[in-house]
């Protein structure tokens, strides 16, 4: 088993500690323009993700790859959620995974 | 110090919380069905699973915050799937870690079963916690592919002088209902 590679639940609040790191997100897809998403993050910010999306895209999309900056992600994988999410309990599952849950994820 | 209640649906009292029904499939290898029916199904992240404490060589008995885990369930993302003659074995992925699993295929149900399954779905699996070779693995009993993962969090059981149990939920929307399984943990 390998626990060297975690993707950290993050928000753009979050994504800033792990520039470099591999983590994933949840984003509402605002526009899609070829190799670049722009989305609203779980925390209400706007979060670029670069890379290979899919041809179609729901209106929620979870991404996992390197945060590459303070509001970017380039990734990996993209799965489609679908037209509905509770964006406000993800995001406090960002923060409870970040701080005092930390140590059961990363 | 406690978060948002999920709504009513969460009433968790007393310290229960509601296991998925595990598909019981018949496994020569595994010890008397007695030991893994009594045994609660633990939700567990990998990183928790990385870190338990092995009591025994000998058996595969691990102990976390001094909590027997044998059978645990856990959702991730399928990665690397094998297909053999007795088994497939694939690596699950939950974000935390990566651990190595295994689905015997005795019978035809588990063929199907793990015929649905491919790499890169998100999947509910069902296991026993085995180490094997200074390993730890997961033998699955039951797998099925999720939605949606949605992620809850609620007190659980009821707060006592020195500890406060919460879990982590993570709510599935599977073939239009909802089943409750929870990540837990216990400090």
């Amino acid at each position: 088993m390998d626990t060297s590679n975690p993707a950290v639940f993050v928000n753009v609040e979050l994504l800033r500690m792990y520039v470099g790191r591999r983590v994933r997100a949840v984003i509402q897809v605002v526009r899609s323009d070829g190799g670049v998403v722009v989305g609203k993050s779980t925390d209400e910010q706007q979060l670029v993700v670069k890379g290979s999306p899919p041809v179609s895209l729901s209106n929620f999309v979870e991404v996992i790859g390197i945060a590459d900056s303070n509001q970017s992600i380039r990734a990996e994988i993209w799965n489609n959620f679908g037209d509905t999410f509770d964006t406000s309990t993800y995001n406090q599952v960002c923060q409870l995974a970040n701080g005092e849950y930390k140590h059961l994820f990363i | 110090m406690y978060n948002n209640q999920f709504d009513g649906n969460a009433a968790f009292s007393g310290g229960g919380f509601m296991p998925s029904q595990a598909t019981q499939t018949a496994d020569p290898t595994f010890p008397p069905a007695k030991s893994r029916d009594s045994q609660p199904l633990l939700p567990l992240t990998v990183k928790q699973i990385s870190e338990a404490f092995q009591s025994s060589d000998d058996k595969s008995n691990f102990l976390i915050d001094g909590v027997d885990v044998n059978n645990v369930t856990l959702v991730g993302m399928v990665h690397n799937k094998a297909e053999r003659v007795t088994d497939v074995s694939f690596v699950l992925d939950d974000g935390t870690g990566r651990i190595d699993c295994n689905r015997w295929v005795n019978e035809a149900v588990d063929t199907k079963e793990m015929e649905g399954i491919m790499d890169g779905m998100y999947v509910r699996v069902h296991g026993h916690l085995k180490g094997f070779q200074g390993k730890r693995q997961l033998v699955v009993f039951s797998i099925r592919e999720t939605r949606v993962p949605q992620f809850y969090v609620v007190p659980w059981g009821k707060p006592t002088n020195t500890k406060t149990h919460f879990v982590l939920t993570l709510q599935e929307w599977d073939q239009g209902f909802a089943s409750l399984d929870h990540l837990s943990h216990f400090y």
